[in-house]
């Protein structure tokens, strides 16, 4: 078969002269009348596998099933097995709770409401804890304006530094830290025109091309 | 057998789906496309034997999944494409198999070159067996591209739809490999 010409012209252009000398060259020997008795051979090999459905298993493979119709009665075990379980396999929990928790518990609890209900227990007041509930409360107070004063501060500090730091410091420090960096957070705090630069103003060397085609185009 | 060879692919589909003519459609679909696909395995694994087991494998595939194939005009990239995945399964296999064992299976990997120099004919001075030493220093899956484009002349867009890669890589590949290859021819 001669070759078309598209082909020829495909490999001039890409000056591939030693192929062009040899388009037509296949140097490996056939078995006389292969091609003559190749469906006989297939059928006869079709008809091989058909008849014993393990033959193309045993050809590449050395391990023997347990029983001759495993594979036959292994749809119906697993069916049976999953039937014995339940439908909550695989939802059990490995924590243990005291024997007959559940079926006490209700009982349990009804009796701490009624007891709740059956008016205010009298308790013994000590006048010691008013004085202690006051102290507490002061503290409380003093403890909570403290700490919204210092907030405000490292706020307002945090902001204040920021606004002093060099854009090349800010680049180097997301450099030396981009594996700190979830794509997440960065898709979210760029606009749309940065997340999708114009293409055209993409600057690839040939050389850049040829080696993603060389890594992707096979 | 009815002979059924006046009939174009998709008939030969359907006279599969029929009991009566099943056989004799399979037997013209291996007629018709047995050549083609014997050498596109061949070019891959050099060595006959290994060939024969393989197209052996993908028209037995053929005739177990044919039945349920329904796109009668792609037929023969879906024979193409078992054939691909077949013969790249089984030279997987080998390269698994020489890494276990401890002779020395050439820089390829999986033996080809010494299954090549075995070869009934061999000439490592002539220009044409130069050429599948050549072939064997390129990537699988490039040796695929270049052999499909320069033997079997396909279209880069029946070989997209066989191998699943864009006919602008797939144009980026045979190129390579053509360069890849008239380098080698000129240093050896």
């Amino acid at each position: 078969m001669k070759a078309s010409e598209h082909i020829i012209n495909e490999l001039i252009s890409i000056e591939a002269q030693h192929l062009l000398d040899n388009i037509d060259t296949m140097p490996f020997a056939v078995p006389k009348d292969y091609f003559q008795a190749l469906y006989q051979d297939i059928i006869a090999n079709r008809d091989n596998i058909d008849a014993d459905p393990e033959f193309e298993w045993r050809k590449s493979n050395p391990f023997q099933t347990p029983a001759p119709h495993y594979f036959d009665q292994l749809s119906q075990q697993i069916i049976a097995k999953i039937e014995d379980i339940g439908p909550d396999w695989g939802k059990e929990m490995p924590y243990s709770i005291p024997q007959q928790y559940f079926a006490s518990l209700p009982d349990k609890l009804l009796q701490k409401a009624t007891a709740q209900n059956s008016g205010p227990s009298k308790t013994l007041r000590i006048p010691i804890f008013r004085n202690v509930h006051l102290a507490a409360s002061i503290a409380l107070i003093i403890f909570v304006g403290f700490g919204v004063l210092q907030f405000n501060k490292e706020v307002s500090i945090k902001h204040l530094s920021l606004s002093h730091i060099s854009q090349d410091e800010i680049q180097q420090y997301v450099n030396d830290n981009i594996d700190d960096f979830d794509t997440d957070i960065i898709v979210n705090s760029m606009s749309a025109t940065q997340l999708a630069p114009d293409i055209n103003n993409v600057k690839l060397n040939r050389e850049d091309i040829q080696a993603y085609l060389e890594e992707n185009g096979q | 057998m009815v002979s059924l060879a006046h009939l174009d692919d998709r008939s030969l589909l359907l006279a599969f789906r029929n009991e009566a003519t099943k056989e004799s459609a399979f037997s013209e679909l291996i007629k018709r496309y047995q050549e083609r696909l014997y050498w596109h395995i061949r070019r891959m694994v050099i060595h006959h034997e290994d060939t024969n087991d393989i197209l052996q494998n993908v028209f037995i595939k053929v005739w177990r999944n044919l039945s349920e194939f329904r796109e009668e005009a792609n037929f023969y990239t879906w024979l193409y494409r078992i054939g691909t995945n077949e013969t790249l399964t089984y030279l997987e296999q080998q390269k698994r198999k020489s890494s276990l064992s401890l002779s020395d299976d050439g820089l390829d990997g999986n033996g080809l070159s010494n299954k090549l120099s075995a070869e009934q004919g061999y000439d490592s001075n002539k220009i044409e067996w130069k050429l599948q030493q050549a072939l064997l220093q390129l990537p699988e899956k490039q040796r695929i591209v270049f052999n499909l484009r320069y033997y079997d002349e396909m279209p880069y867009e029946k070989m997209s739809a066989v191998l699943g890669t864009s006919e602008g890589a797939l144009k980026a590949s045979y190129h390579h490999a053509v360069k890849k290859i008239e380098a080698f021819l000129k240093d050896n």
